[in-house]
């Protein structure tokens, strides 16, 4: 927390407190309460509720455990239980910012959609979840057209594993595995792979940024089930926000056997590369459509003016079947450590020689590599594999299956 | 048709296997089938190669590639193998630790086993001991699935979700080879890793029966002792020695000829 922080929570507060107290005190205050390890939302909301009793909370604001606490808002959900002939009530109320349930054993003569004021409630955690408890001395009274605008339904966090196809208002914390960008109807659509420490799961995402690598923080997005897989939508309502932190992935390792089975998309696979395609090196796309061209003829836009990409094609075998991995010009980079300009310059000094085929052989051939692959199914078993991540199996790795190799003797 | 994966597996199940018969088809690959269950076309393989023997004109070679658990025989053709790998096994000078790619293949009139290389490149130790452990996990697999298929048969895997042909090859194996051997298999694989079986000592074993035979409280008869200690594996030969060196030892005593009893 910096000083720039602190001054901004400083002047919303004094704001809040409509200047009754002077923006020096408030500092000396939140400071205190900030170097006892508070968040600064909770010391903001400490030093409300101090000098500013009474007021009235939005239900997005209540975060935590909480003492006379005012809001208003509409019933979404009400139930009344009885237990041992004592009657109490229970349900969900939300606002503009959130929803939150609540818990009373007072008499709640209302029905789903009104609007009632709250006073003099508190929260608490049941389960884990902040629940809003209407104790007898609290006072609850419904107000007649009250113009409440759309419910905003908090989201629930989740974590991969747990998304079913049904799932809506998904709070989950994710690593984007993997993105394409399109557009449809004029709407920018990214669709990709996302995965936390619990799986990974594919995703659609309209008008929203999403880049490969990064982590995000995904907040009222919902599952849609489409030809029997679950995919994670996120529309335009969806809150997608850059987390400050790398969320961890944990992937299994998988075979192409049992991907090929199961349908999988995406996986982690080890296995040894037994052959570089000839095809591998220097290409001349076509700028407008990407096919690789033969000469400066597009078959579909013509006459055009190639650009240079690198390509490379390999064959990858773990032992269940082989894939044809597909490398791009990032991918080669990386594998050959060298830059496009200097692989441009070693292709033009030995001309006739296949030398970008020859390094990528140098690195790769019949050494054992874990990639983090799409794959796809062609026509005849053929399996395509874009990789998304790849790396050389080292000790660590050896580790781990040396380490299952003696579980199972 | 799929292209073969190239199994991870070790000389001694390799070299334990017969070729499947030909069922006629135009350029029909060869196949072999292991005692534990493994239908073979295509092998990955790491270890020395020990020897090599350019022949017919310089446009054959052959060589011998040792993993440690038996000899793989390799060879390689000027006109039909690849460029690259003709050229690594031409110039190579053994010994050489290798890591290969090659298919199976039938040579002379014997129909004697061999790998015709497919790709082939030195490799370092790690990459030798990642393939061993690899190999290992992979062979554990099979002997894991032919203790079911041995016991419970056909029925169990495929409720299991195995596949349908990965479990008739398995059914197939065992039709063929009678005994799967798994003790054997599972000591050598074992034996790779430096795991050692673990021998009971013959000692404690007849200190064991002397307890155990002692009937009526007077103690053990000396033949019972020598009967059951045959059964258990000792030889006959040495039993009198191992009583003599327990008495010595006072772990045991002679209340009477031919009679033991523990202290």
């Amino acid at each position: 927390m910096n000083d720039k922080d602190i001054e901004r929570y400083v002047e919303e507060l004094y704001k809040q407190l409509d200047g009754k107290i002077d923006r020096a005190e408030i500092e000396k205050i939140f400071r205190l309460w900030l170097s006892y390890n508070y968040s600064p939302e909770t010391v903001k909301e400490k030093i409300l509720q101090k000098y500013k009793p009474g007021r009235t909370v939005k239900i997005g604001e209540i975060r935590g455990e909480m003492k006379n606490v005012n809001t208003i808002g509409k019933i979404v959900a009400i139930k009344s239980n009885v237990r041992d002939g004592r009657s109490t009530f229970s349900g969900i109320i939300g606002d503009e910012t959130g929803t939150i349930p609540f818990t009373t054993s007072r008499d709640m003569p209302f029905k789903k959609g009104d609007v009632i004021r709250i006073t003099n409630a508190y929260t608490g955690y049941f389960n884990n979840v902040l629940r809003l408890y209407i104790p007898q001395g609290s006072g609850v009274e419904k107000l007649e057209n009250y113009n409440m605008g759309r419910i905003q339904v908090t989201p629930s966090k989740f974590t991969i594993d747990k998304i079913d196809k049904n799932t809506r208002n998904i709070e989950v914390r994710i690593k984007v595995l993997h993105s394409e960008e399109r557009e449809t109807n004029g709407k920018k659509r990214i669709s990709g792979v996302a995965g936390d420490m619990t799986g990974t799961i594919p995703f659609t995402a309209w008008n929203k940024m999403l880049e490969e690598g990064k982590s995000y923080v995904v907040k009222g997005a919902y599952a849609r089930e489409f030809k029997g897989k679950i995919y994670l939508t996120i529309d335009e309502n969806t809150e997608v926000e850059e987390s400050g932190e790398d969320v961890g992935v944990n992937i299994n390792l998988t075979t192409l056997q049992d991907a090929m089975r199961d349908g999988i998309h995406i996986g982690l696979f080890e296995g040894i590369f037994l052959d570089v395609s000839e095809d591998t090196g220097l290409v001349a796309r076509c700028p407008v459509c990407r096919r690789i061209l033969k000469g400066t003829e597009c078959p579909e836009h013509g006459k055009v003016t190639p650009v240079n990409d690198l390509i490379g094609k390999a064959t990858f075998d773990d032992g269940t079947l082989s894939g044809r991995v597909i490398f791009s010009r990032n991918d080669m980079e990386k594998i050959l450590g060298k830059g496009f300009d200097d692989i441009v310059r070693m292709v033009v000094t030995y001309p006739g020689i296949p030398v970008v085929k020859e390094e990528l052989e140098k690195r790769i051939l019949l050494k054992p590599y874990r990639i983090l692959a799409k794959v796809s199914l062609k026509e005849q078993n053929f399996i395509n594999m874009t990789p998304v991540d790849i790396k050389e199996v080292g000790e660590k790795e050896l580790s781990q299956l040396k380490e299952k190799l003696m579980e199972m003797m | 048709m799929a292209r073969e994966p190239a199994w991870r597996i070790f000389a001694f199940e390799f070299n334990d296997s017969m070729f499947l018969p030909k069922t006629g088809q135009e350029r029909e690959a060869n196949y072999i089938i292991t005692r534990m269950g493994a239908k073979i076309n295509r092998v990955l393989v790491s270890g020395i190669l020990e020897n090599k023997n350019i022949m017919n004109e310089n446009t054959f070679i052959t060589g011998i590639v040792n993993d440690r658990t038996g000899t793989f025989h390799i060879s390689a053709d000027k006109n039909y193998s690849p460029q690259k790998a003709w050229a690594f096994l031409f110039g190579a000078e053994p010994p050489v630790r290798v890591i290969l790619a090659g298919k199976v293949r039938s040579y002379g009139e014997s129909k004697n086993l061999d790998l015709r290389v497919e790709s082939i490149a030195e490799c370092n130790s790690f990459v030798e001991e990642y393939w061993r452990v690899r190999a290992a996990l992979s062979l554990m697999e099979r002997i894991r699935i032919m203790q079911m298929a041995s016991t419970e048969g056909k029925e169990k895997l495929l409720g299991m979700g195995y596949g349908e042909s990965y479990v008739d090859n398995i059914m197939m194996a065992l039709e063929n080879f009678k005994d799967p051997k798994i003790d054997i298999y599972l000591k050598t694989v074992r034996g790779i890793f430096g795991i050692k079986e673990e021998e009971t000592d013959p000692e404690a074993i007849i200190l064991e029966l002397v307890g155990k035979l002692d009937f009526d409280g007077k103690g053990a008869r000396y033949e019972d002792i020598v009967d059951n200690a045959v059964k258990e594996g000792i030889e006959r030969s040495r039993i009198d020695e191992l009583i003599d060196s327990l008495l010595e030892k006072g772990l045991i005593y002679e209340p009477s000829v031919n009679i033991f009893k523990k202290l």
